[in-house]
This record gives structure tokens, C-alpha cells and sequence, in this order.
């Protein structure tokens, strides 16, 4: 087995809870659709680990988060959502209104999410697998089940949309 | 009884009139006795740190639930003395009233406050008076961490010049201008509650105020390095996740670090093995990364 | 000429091959628009990694949601590699600021957390003493 195998659901939940969280907060924008996104993903991962077949647990892991995200939008039958949600920062990043130079990095960060939201999906996922997550090309051609080739592309041109987005 | 029930009925005992002494193993009795007690005397403090022991001789003054506290070198401060509302004792304590015992020739009933099996903290309060006259703090392994004795103790009412009145900070935090949105604090650190955050003390920095009925601590936090000038020469401590600047003072210990994000102070009552706990739960030491420093240059 | 595209993003990831990378470094030196689009590609990939990474909410993981794990991006050595490449060829070092701080004194930090312990009513030691000299007129 990969070394890499979390041995349980509780390490999973423990180790990729909040990198699945992230994923899915970027890719809604939303605390409360993250938030129950986050906790779908685990019960996937509950109910799957026992028939996980040694490979890419990253791989693997992307795969169910996608297709649990995938699931919610056509269960809900819209478009992921692209409201912006009251600013809700990492504890090291405080938000205090005053200070300018605090204010413009943080609206910094929501134009940027705001930027993001305004990708085609593909391209969102792309960016925030790789950017966001951290995951490598090939971890995130299983996980969206496309050729390594597609990755690159969708990436390129997901920063390019983004740069121009952000221009 | 459920503690809900015993402050309910403290506080129908207190509206009627009734005395206080109504549950002996909770705390919220003595402290009512102590915040309303008037007295003045000399007391020690003294902290027994990795770093050395470090101690206090203070004269306090206490009347009409102020307590002006003044030092050798002329540092004065002056505090309301704080009457319970809104206070929570933590669930891993258990007050325990463990005897009568004599301190400085006067009767004083002895109050544990218990986690576990440790006595946490050991509370000698004047029979008489109410005043709290003497004190121990333990670290987890049961060791000394803090001490507070009164060396000399006068039950009297003493006079608080009207002058030092007017230096009486007002309420809960002196930079009341900007609540912020505690959101952005966790709500609880290591067993700790959050209770209020503030704005401040400068621009940039917000601070965060923690308690669990016994000990507490503020963690401000900047998205800058914090400096702070008298830490300068203070001590680096080198720790499970990195290295922290360490100053201990009596019965008081502040940490300085840099995080990836920015920097963060803490400053607390709190003995040496919560010191650590609560430093695992927060953000550890990094240097911030190329990017956050490039996205600034870029943009401020 | 023929301008490197997605490769200059696989680049700044490391997910080139070792030929790629030649073949990037050799053909940036002297084409302008492929180091104008390293640059944006750049900062785009530097904007998402900018972002906060966001704590789990309470309760999510019944009882293990305040476990804080940093949001660990694995290491890879080109990174360094390729961002000094970018900042040797769009001159990117210019903009890296220095590190600045906020000071704050030990009085401020003492005063803030003692006015707020005055709430908590137990008088250990340290909340008996406010290691602080409040500005009292005539009190010196």
C-alpha cells in the first residue's frame, strides 16, 4: 500500500477535513454549502474506504469530493453558486476594518474569490486543486478523470482567465 | 443540583437578601465575599519559571470594590474588583472547600479548585474579611507555579484618595472603539473560552480575550510581525512547533512569535502546562512566505 | 515564431519534464511576450495561494474539529527555482517587500488583558497586580 494511506476514517477526516473544506469553499463561495459538502465527502469516504483500492489516495480522495460537489449542483439543479459570503479569514489573518493596508488585502482576497467564481467550472477546479490544494497533475487527473494534458491546459488557462479577471 | 440551579438560587438567596453561603463547593460565594471585601496589606507574589523565579511585594488597597495595587517603584494600578456576573467556571474544575486552617494568625477557610487529581489552585480566604490572603498555583506534574501571601493584612476601610479614582479604567478593555467580528477568533483554545475581541491596541492588531473561570490570557494577532521593545532582550524558547520569545513576570507570562501570516502576543495567568497546551492550539512559528511578502510589494 | 503556451504554466508547477524546462529557459531569455505571460500566469498562481486557508467549522468533524492542521502545500524545489526565473527575467525582486511590523508595548499588552481579567473574579496571582503605571495625575 502507498504510504500515503490514511489508515482510517477518523485520520481522514482529521488529516483532509479542512484541505476538503477549502476546496469546497472555493469552489461555492459559501460557508453552508462548504460546510455540508465537507460532511457529504466523509460519509462518501466512511462508506468507501472499506473497498479503496491501494492507488493515489489523493486521487481517489479528489475524486469523491468532485463528484459529491458534481452531485449537489445537479441535485440542486443550479449552477454553483457565486454569492459572496461575509469574510470569514484563517485566525492568523484577522480582519480589522481600520488598518488600509489590512482592508486591501483583504478585499484583495475576495476579489480573488470573486475572480474565481467567474471560471467556467473546469477551470475553477482546475486551479484550486493545484493552487488551493496542492495537488499534483496527475493526482488531479484522476480526480476530475481527464488526460494530464487536459490538467496543463485547464490550469493555463484557468491563471489566464484569472489574470485577466483580476486585471 | 446542576450548577444552573445553585447560581439561580444564589441569586434569588442574593435578591431576597438571604446570605450567600447557600453551596459550599461552589466558588461564586467566596468571591462575592472577596469582591465586596475592605482591606489593605502588603502581598508577595512570587513565580517559580524555567527562567528563574521572579517575584513582586505590592501594597493593595482595597474599598467600594476597587483595588488600587501599588508597586515599590511607584506603578500604580487601579481595578474594579469584579462581582461574578457572566462568570463561568470551566467543567474539568471541581471546587472543593478542603478545612479551616489560621494564616497570618486569622481564620481562613481553605478552597481547592480540582482538575483531575490536581489540585489546580489552593484559595485561603479571611473568614472575617472575605479577602482572599493567600494563594497557589500548580503546574500539571503538581508543582508550585505562582504563590500570593499577604506579608501583613488590616481588615480596615481604607482611604482611596479620590485622585486615584479618577485613573479607574472604565470597563472590559481600554480600546472599546472597535469590537471587531469575533468570527475570527476560534471560540475555544485548549479548553479556554472566548469571551470578547477587541481592536487594538494598534492599528492592524486585534486581540482576543480567553477564560476558563480560573485562568485566562489575550492572544492579539497582526497580519505584521508584532514588536515589542521591551521583549527585546527576553528569552527565545525553542518548543515542540518552533521557537517563541518567553518573558515571565510575576504571575504573568507573555510569548512573541512570528507565524507564516504575521505575528501574534500572548500574554496570560497561566501555569506552565496550560502555557503549552494553548501554544499547540495556536498558530505555530514560521517565517512568511515569498508570496505573501511579493503580494505586498505588489499591492501594500 | 512559436510561443510556449501551457507550458510556461507547467513550468512555474514543476510538471515539466527536464527538456521542457531547457526548452522554456533557453526560448524566455529572449522572447518578450512569453516572459510578459510568465509574469501573469505568475501572479494569477500567486493570487490563489495568497488565499486564507479557512478553519473547519465547529462541530463538522463531531468533536475533532478543532484540530488545527495547516493546509499543507508539499514541497517541491523548483518552485524556488522557477520564481527566481520569473523574477530574474520580469525583474519581479523589485516588489518584494520587506517584512513590516506593528509595535505594540508590554503596557499596552498588560493594560488590554488585565481590564479585561477584571471580569474574572478570582484574584490569582497576576490579576492582582496590574504590571502597569496608569497615567495618574500627582500619583508618581
Amino acid at each position: 500500500m502507498p504510504e500515503d494511506v490514511p489508515l482510517s476514517w477518523e485520520e481522514v477526516a482529521r488529516t483532509h477535513g479542512r484541505k476538503i473544506y477549502n476546496f469546497a469553499y472555493r469552489l461555492t463561495g459559501n460557508p453552508d454549502d462548504a460546510a455540508d459538502l465537507a460532511q457529504e465527502v466523509l460519509l462518501r469516504v466512511r462508506r468507501g474506504l472499506a473497498s479503496y483500492q491501494p492507488g493515489s489516495f489523493e486521487g481517489w480522495l479528489w475524486r469523491i469530493t468532485r463528484n459529491a460537489f458534481l452531485d449537489d449542483v445537479r441535485r440542486k439543479n443550479r449552477r454553483p453558486t457565486s454569492a459572496l459570503p461575509d469574510e470569514l479569514d484563517r485566525f492568523a489573518a484577522i480582519s480589522t476594518p481600520s488598518p488600509d493596508d489590512v482592508l486591501a488585502s483583504l478585499r484583495l482576497g475576495e476579489d480573488i474569490q470573486k475572480a474565481l467564481l467567474g471560471l467556467p467550472y473546469d477551470f475553477r477546479e482546475a486551479v484550486v486543486m493545484c493552487d488551493v490544494i496542492g495537488l499534483s497533475y496527475d493526482e488531479i487527473a484522476l480526480a476530475s478523470a481527464v488526460p494530464v494534458g487536459t490538467v496543463r491546459s485547464r490550469i493555463h488557462r484557468g491563471r489566464k482567465m484569472l489574470r485577466e479577471a483580476l486585471l | 443540583m446542576t450548577r444552573g440551579a445553585v447560581v439561580f438560587l444564589l441569586l434569588v438567596g442574593m435578591v431576597m437578601g438571604a446570605g450567600p453561603a447557600l453551596a459550599l463547593d461552589d466558588l461564586t460565594p467566596y468571591l462575592e465575599q472577596q469582591s465586596a471585601a475592605e482591606f489593605s496589606g502588603e502581598e508577595s507574589i512570587v513565580c517559580y519559571t524555567p527562567d528563574g523565579t521572579v517575584s513582586e511585594l505590592t501594597v493593595v488597597r482595597q474599598a467600594d470594590g476597587v483595588r488600587v495595587v501599588e508597586d515599590g517603584e511607584g506603578a500604580i494600578g487601579v481595578t474594579r474588583v469584579y462581582h461574578g456576573d457572566n462568570w463561568v467556571l470551566g467543567d474539568q474544575y471541581r471546587v472543593e472547600v478542603s478545612g479551616r486552617d489560621r494564616f497570618l494568625s486569622r481564620p481562613v477557610t481553605v478552597v481547592d479548585v480540582v482538575e483531575g487529581d490536581l489540585v489546580r489552585v489552593g484559595l485561603f480566604f479571611d473568614q472575617s474579611s472575605g479577602a482572599l490572603l493567600a494563594s497557589d498555583v500548580h503546574n500539571a506534574d503538581g508543582s508550585t507555579y505562582c504563590s500570593s501571601r499577604f506579608l501583613s493584612f488590616d481588615p480596615k476601610r481604607p482611604v482611596i484618595p479620590d485622585d486615584l479614582l479618577a485613573g479607574l479604567t472604565t470597563g472590559p478593555g481600554s480600546s472599546e472603539a472597535g469590537v471587531v467580528d469575533a468570527d475570527a477568533f476560534p471560540t475555544e483554545i485548549a479548553g479556554f473560552s472566548l469571551t470578547e475581541v477587541y481592536e487594538g491596541p494598534a492599528a492592524g492588531v486585534t486581540n482576543g480575550y480567553y477564560a476558563d473561570g480560573i485562568f485566562s490570557f489575550t492572544v492579539f494577532v497582526s497580519e505584521r510581525a508584532i514588536e515589542v521593545p521591551e521583549l527585546v532582550d527576553a528569552p527565545v524558547v525553542k518548543m515542540r512547533r518552533g521557537e517563541y520569545q518567553r518573558q515571565f513576570y510575576p504571575g504573568q507570562v507573555i510569548f512573541a512569535w512570528q507565524t507564516r501570516s504575521g505575528g501574534i502576543v500572548l500574554v496570560g495567568d497561566l501555569p506552565l502546562d496550560l502555557q503549552e497546551d494553548v501554544l499547540e492550539a495556536l498558530p505555530a512559528p514560521g517565517k512568511p512566505n515569498f508570496f505573501v511578502r511579493f503580494w505586498r510589494g505588489l499591492f501594500g | 515564431m512559436t510561443h510556449l503556451g501551457e507550458l510556461l504554466s507547467a513550468y512555474l508547477d514543476g510538471e515539466v519534464t527536464e527538456d521542457e524546462r531547457k526548452l522554456v529557459t533557453s526560448h524566455i531569455t529572449d522572447c518578450g511576450t512569453c516572459q510578459a505571460e510568465l509574469a501573469d500566469l505568475h501572479l494569477a498562481r500567486s493570487a490563489l495561494r495568497s488565499l486564507p486557508v479557512l478553519d473547519l467549522p465547529a462541530g463538522l468533524l463531531d468533536g475533532e474539529a478543532s484540530v488545527v492542521i495547516p493546509l499543507v502545500r508539499r514541497p517541491r524545489v523548483w518552485i524556488a527555482a522557477a520564481a527566481a526565473t520569473v523574477a530574474v527575467f520580469v525583474g519581479v525582486a523589485t516588489f518584494v517587500a520587506p517584512e513590516p511590523t506593528v509595535p505594540i508595548t508590554f503596557n499596552e499588552i498588560s493594560l488590554e488583558h488585565n481590564n479585561r481579567s477584571q471580569l474574572d473574579p478570582l484574584l490569582t496571582p497576576g490579576k492582582a497586580v496590574p504590571p502597569v503605571s496608569l497615567p495618574i495625575g500627582g500619583a508618581e
